[in-house]
């Protein structure tokens, strides 16, 4: 007789990475922050309908300023270009949100799509974090130039990252595309091993 | 390292851009009456020139958009960049050496 199954109501795994255990060294960790729904939002800077949409949406402004991310209470806004922005959300609230706004862009040059699965983000945290991203990527990542809040899209090695930071400490969310999510954690892992102690 | 200034993203690197070929090369309106010649030159031939040249740029790893840039082919500096529709840089003392006739020197 079949075992009765309980109804699957949430995807077991939804990212590349799940399930990967943390990497540790000395003042440096890659960890898997929580997955964050993500959707592209593409409209002018300079429309003054789209962004104020967006804002009353979002309940924050879209940050219109090139490399800044701005925090809101439904999610975090990435500046990506001039007419484009990446929106973090929780995971559960991702549906609404998306279907939020494109109603409020209903009659506007506007549009929101839903990227969530295309991508996959890593954290890279701790004293240590800027000299393991230095090893492949060209931004100078000093306080006075890149800080907390700031976001850049980048290259690390061969790969085309999404780069925030998050706090001081510093701790930087690399956003990549699916494929080449398991290229660049182990990359990193393996550009950390140089600070481990034994 | 060579810094590029995204006129969007600011100063990046220049592993993060892709070159475009000549700048500013319009499609001709007309083409059902141009001649093959005529047709030729659009399509397939550019200026090369030794010295100051406008190319299109593309920011890939970083807002994925086009610029353009004038650039000296001699000695490789960057005389600015600037976004499509806006007027060229204007780069009054640089070399204008003509590619045909011979040595034009390093300009």
């Amino acid at each position: 007789m079949a075992e009765q199954q309980a109804p699957i109501t949430a995807p077991i795994r939804r990212g590349p990475l799940d399930g990967r255990a943390p990497v540790t060294a000395d003042g440096v960790s890659l960890t898997l922050p929580a997955f964050a729904g993500k959707l592209v939002l593409r409209g002018g800077s300079d429309d003054g309908a789209f962004t104020a949409a967006a804002a009353k949406v979002l309940g924050a402004g879209l940050p219109l300023a090139p490399n800044t991310a701005a925090r809101g209470p439904r999610g975090l806004a990435l500046w990506l270009g001039p007419t484009e922005w990446m929106v973090h959300v929780d995971a559960d609230t991702c549906d609404a949100l998306a279907a939020e706004l494109t109603a409020a862009f209903a009659g506007l040059h506007a549009a929101v799509v839903d990227v969530s699965d295309y991508y996959a983000v890593m954290r890279l945290g701790g004293p240590r974090a800027r000299d393991v991203l230095a090893k492949g990527c060209p931004l100078d990542l000093h306080p006075d130039r890149f800080d907390v809040d700031h976001c850049a899209q980048t290259r690390f090695v061969a790969s085309a990252i999404l780069l925030h930071q998050v706090d001081v400490g510093p701790t930087y969310d690399i956003q990549v595309r699916w494929s080449f999510a398991d290229f660049l954690w182990t990359y990193l892992a393996d550009a950390m091993r140089e600070f481990t102690s034994r | 390292m060579l810094p590029i200034r995204c006129p969007w993203c600011g100063e990046r690197e220049q592993t993060e851009f892709s070159y475009g070929g000549e700048a500013h090369i319009v499609r001709p309106t007309d083409s059902a009456d141009l001649t093959d010649a005529e047709w030729g030159d659009y399509v397939f031939f550019r200026t090369n020139p030794r010295g100051l040249h406008y190319e299109r740029w593309f920011h890939a790893f970083g807002c994925r958009r086009w610029f353009n840039m004038a650039r000296d082919t001699v000695s490789g500096a960057i005389h600015g960049t600037y976004r499509p529709g806006e007027p060229r840089t204007d780069v009054p003392d640089a070399p204008r050496v003509p590619v045909a006739g011979g040595d034009g020197g390093e300009g």
